[in-house]
Order: C-alpha cells, then structure tokens, then sequence
C-alpha cells in the first residue's frame, strides 16, 4: 500500500524542500505587504519623559548633536526673571554671560514691555545640554524642551541617543509628523499634550 | 628544515598580526574613554543644591501629623471656622477632622482646584472657569457663570459678604458677592491709581482676606504680596525675588501663601519646595519646612492655618496633608 510505504531519502528531501519554499514564499509575500503598507520612521524625543541628563548633547554620533532646544511661545510666560535664561543665583537680570544659564549664549532676550521679554533660541549654537529646559522646568512652565531636528538627524537605525537614554524617552514617529511639539505648536501638528 | 612562510608570506602575516593588535588597542581605548566619559560629572547639570538646603537654626516648625489622603489629584485645602479640615481632590470634596479622621465626602461633579468656604461652612469651589457653591451638606446651592473662555480660577478667598476669585488666566481679582452679583475687578494695570498689575507666568495665583476682609494677592512674576483696599487701591505690596531662603525663588513666587491670625504669611513656593513664615511688615521670620522635606519637584504646595497657628500643607507628591506646629524653642530673631 503506497500509504504505508516507507518514506525514501529522495522523497523526504523532495517533501522538506517543497514546505520550506512555501514558507519562504508566504514569508516574502508577507514582508512584502508589510513593507509597503509601513510608514517610515524616524526618531523623536517625547519632552514629557525627557530628564535632561545632557546625553543628547554628548552621545550623538554627529559632532554637533542634532537635539536642539526649541521653544513653544504660546506657553512661555515671557518673565523678567526667566530660569531658563538665568542662573539661579544670578546677580542681576540682564545679558551678562555671568547671569545667562545657556554655557553658550543660545538663548536670546529681547525686550517686550514692562515686565515682559521674549527669549529665542539661536539653533546654531545650541548644544542641545538642555540646561535651560531644566531651569525652565523646574520654576516655569515648560515652555522650553528639547527635540531632533531632522534637518540634521542620520535617523540611524541605533540612535546612538537613545541607547544610553535614561528616561527612555527616545521613540519611533511618523516621518511625515516627526516633531512631538508642545503648546499651542503642539496642538497645530496635531500632537496630544 | 625549511620554513613553511616564503618570505612575503611572512611579512603579509606579520602585517595582518600588527594591524589587528593596533585594532584591538585603538578600539579598547576607545571603549575606556567613552566608559571615563559617560562616568565624568555632567558639565552642563543644572544644580539648585546650594539653595535646596535651610539652616536647623532657621526653621522652628516640625511636622506634628501627617493625614493620608485616598485620592487620585489633590488641589485644594481649606479650614472652616470649626476647624475641619476640606481637601478637594478629583471631583469630590473631601471633610475630615483636625485628627485626620473622614466625616464626609461630597461628590461635585468636576475637578475642584481650590476651594473656600464662609462663616456658614458653605463651600466656594473653583472649578477651571466658574465657581460652584455648595452648602454644608454637600448640596449644591449655585452655580456661577463662566468667567470666559481664558479664565483659569486659581484660588477663592471669602470675606464676610464678598468673595474673591484670583483669574490666573486674565490676570485679575474677580470682586463678587456671596451670592454671585458681580461687584468688579481688581488689581488690573492701571498707572492712573499705581496700580502695576499682576504678571502670573504660570497657573498658581493665591488670594486671601485678612483679620479686615481686606484682599491680599500673591502677584507671582512680581514675587510680592500686594493688598487692596475694598475700593480696590493698591494699599501696600511687599516681597523680593532672591534664591536664598529669604526671598521667593524662580520667575514666579510665592505660589500659594495663607494669613495666620497675627496678621503674619504663611507662604509655599515652587521650584525650591519650601514653607516660610513672614510678619505682617513682610520680614522674613522662620521656615517651617525647607526644601528638603519635600520630595524634588513637589508643585502646588496649598495652605491654611487653623485658629491654633498650626499650619497644614497639602503635599500632592505624598499624597498627603501635613500639619506643622511651633517647636517650644523660637530661631535666633524669630519673634513675630
């Protein structure tokens, strides 16, 4: 009976050849649909998690990091006494590098009226310490965080950032909404506060 | 006998040895540096420890109780005349005993982010952009209108027939009765009267009336105490922005502050978590918890004081509300 018939080398190799290309051709057909209904990624840093540990500004693979504090006008609180922009102890609230908390100057002061000033962040020569954020954090509202500017971010495969995150705060978005924005900015791009 | 290597094969192999030895030390002092590096002292730390500690010598206050309170935000404190205590916690109030035991809780319906209540233990609730009263049992006797779209209601202060509400989002003091007429505004800019106006960078915004029924606002980018008559002038302001423990810290101070039956402040701030007592002139006298009490980043550090001076603090971050009361001993110059 050709059921009970032993099972010969030939035949065995015939059968297990035969199942692994039908595997392999569901897995490709598979890969294939995936892959073409996946949306490109690329990193982002979710400010809600962020700590400002100040390994953004040290462990990117680009020698000048591509994290750069940004900041949301909307929620800024446009104070004289800004702890994103002063030192803590700072002696006197005005432009001297003494009193600036940014180790290279990229915040900017502009005068608005009596008691308000407007602050901007220069990106070229932000480092993306995130030293501001923290003052900011810490007193204010926030307004201040940090984020990957994707006019310079590689998008590595292994963020080289997000390996040694603390907060693990790194996380993969959408190509095509790639900032995770605070304030009103935020809610323009759509992102959930 | 002879070699197994002709002569280049040698010089390719010794080549190949060098190149993978010069390799391993490059990479492996790589690997050192980067391991020194990720191990030296953050360059750019943002570093408040020289201002998160308070001398022994200055504060004369210990934490006396500590009532636990089950609930998943808490925002508001209050004391009646009777001395309970309300806590308002997600969207229902919460009444308990000066020994922390529950009498009651009333459900309210919204989230309550500060509350006051008058001489017949109604209850003033500010809930975002309006105010709910509710009386004694928990019913509700009114609702107020909305004070606007922007209207942020930070806190409620009630004097015998008015009711204060701080508008941290329209920068003003909103002048009603207890029975919700509108009587006007106060503390807006107005360089006609030397009015300067408040600045309040952030939601924290605190009112009380003192032993006069008289309006005292906490103007936070100002980091002053301002008082105002019932007219509305600006009678007088105190307070100075300094990190030092005599002052208030950060862009925005005191954030939250109650009057005590002196006529004395207590104050809680932000940023630098910390308590302080200030006389009625506005000097600094004690700290009754510094910064080191309080867990990094506690915010929204609420007061009241009962009619025995102990000063209760509502710790959101230990879900808890602490009461302080006077050591025998006072600080070196702590007389009020």
């Amino acid at each position: 009976m050709e059921e009970n018939a032993p099972v010969t080398r030939r035949r065995f190799i015939q059968t297990g050849l035969n199942t692994l290309a039908s595997f392999s051709l569901v897995g490709l057909s598979g890969y294939l649909i995936g892959r073409s209904s996946k949306q490109e990624l690329v990193w982002q840093l979710d400010p809600n998690l962020c700590v400002q540990c100040e390994k953004c500004s040290t462990d990117c693979v680009l020698p000048e990091s591509a994290v750069k504090a940004v900041h949301s006008t909307s929620m800024c609180g446009y104070c004289d006494l800004c702890s994103g922009y002063l030192e803590a102890g700072a002696r006197s609230r005005d432009t001297g590098a003494e009193n600036q908390l940014c180790p290279t100057g990229a915040i900017m002061r502009t005068f608005v009226e009596n008691p308000y000033f407007e602050y901007q962040v220069d990106e070229k020569l932000c480092i993306g310490c995130g030293k501001c954020v923290k003052g900011c954090g810490a007193f204010g509202n926030g307004s201040l965080y940090l984020q990957v500017r994707h006019d310079r971010c590689l998008n590595c495969n292994e963020c080289a950032i997000a390996r040694v995150c603390p907060a693990q705060a790194y996380r993969r978005v959408p190509a095509n909404q790639p900032y995770l924005l605070r304030g009103d900015e935020g809610r323009a791009f759509g992102n959930a506060e | 006998m002879a070699s197994p290597f002709k002569g280049k094969d040698r010089l390719f192999t010794v080549g190949i040895v060098i190149l993978s030895a010069a390799g391993i030390l490059y990479f492996g002092a790589q690997a050192v540096i980067d391991r020194m590096r990720t191990n030296q002292k953050n360059p750019y730390a943002y570093d408040l420890s020289a201002f998160e500690q308070a001398s022994p010598d200055s504060v004369s206050y210990s934490e006396a109780q500590r009532i636990p309170i089950q609930s998943g935000r808490l925002a508001g404190l209050a004391i009646d005349t009777d001395g309970f205590v309300y806590v308002s916690g997600d969207d229902r109030i919460l009444k308990l005993d000066a020994r922390g035991n529950m009498i009651d809780t009333f459900p309210v319906g919204e989230t309550v982010y500060c509350l006051a209540l008058d001489g017949q233990s109604r209850m003033y609730l500010g809930m975002g952009d309006h105010v709910e009263v509710f009386d004694q049992r928990g019913k509700l006797v009114t609702r107020w209108e909305s004070l606007g779209q922007r209207a942020i209601v930070t806190s409620v202060a009630v004097s015998d027939s008015i009711v204060y509400l701080a508008d941290a989002g329209q920068l003003r003091v909103w002048k009603f009765t207890t029975s919700g007429a509108l009587l006007g505004t106060v503390g807006q800019r107005d360089e006609t009267r030397g009015i300067p106006g408040f600045v309040i960078p952030s939601p924290y915004f605190d009112v009380a009336v003192d032993a006069d029924g008289t309006l005292w606002a906490a103007n936070t980018g100002r980091h002053s105490l301002e008082n105002y008559t019932r007219s509305g002038a600006l009678k007088t302001s105190w307070g100075e922005y300094a990190t030092q423990i005599e002052g208030f810290c950060g862009c925005c101070n005191p954030s939250h502050f109650a009057m005590m039956t002196d006529g004395a402040f207590v104050t809680s701030e932000k940023g630098i978590p910390r308590v302080k007592v200030y006389n009625r002139q506005g000097q600094f006298v004690t700290v009754v918890a510094g910064p080191n009490q309080f867990r990094p980043g506690t915010t929204g550090l609420d007061l009241a004081v009962d009619s025995s001076g102990r000063i209760y603090v509502l710790d959101a971050a230990e879900k808890a509300v602490r009461v302080f009361s006077k050591r025998q001993s006072t600080p070196k110059g702590g007389e009020r």
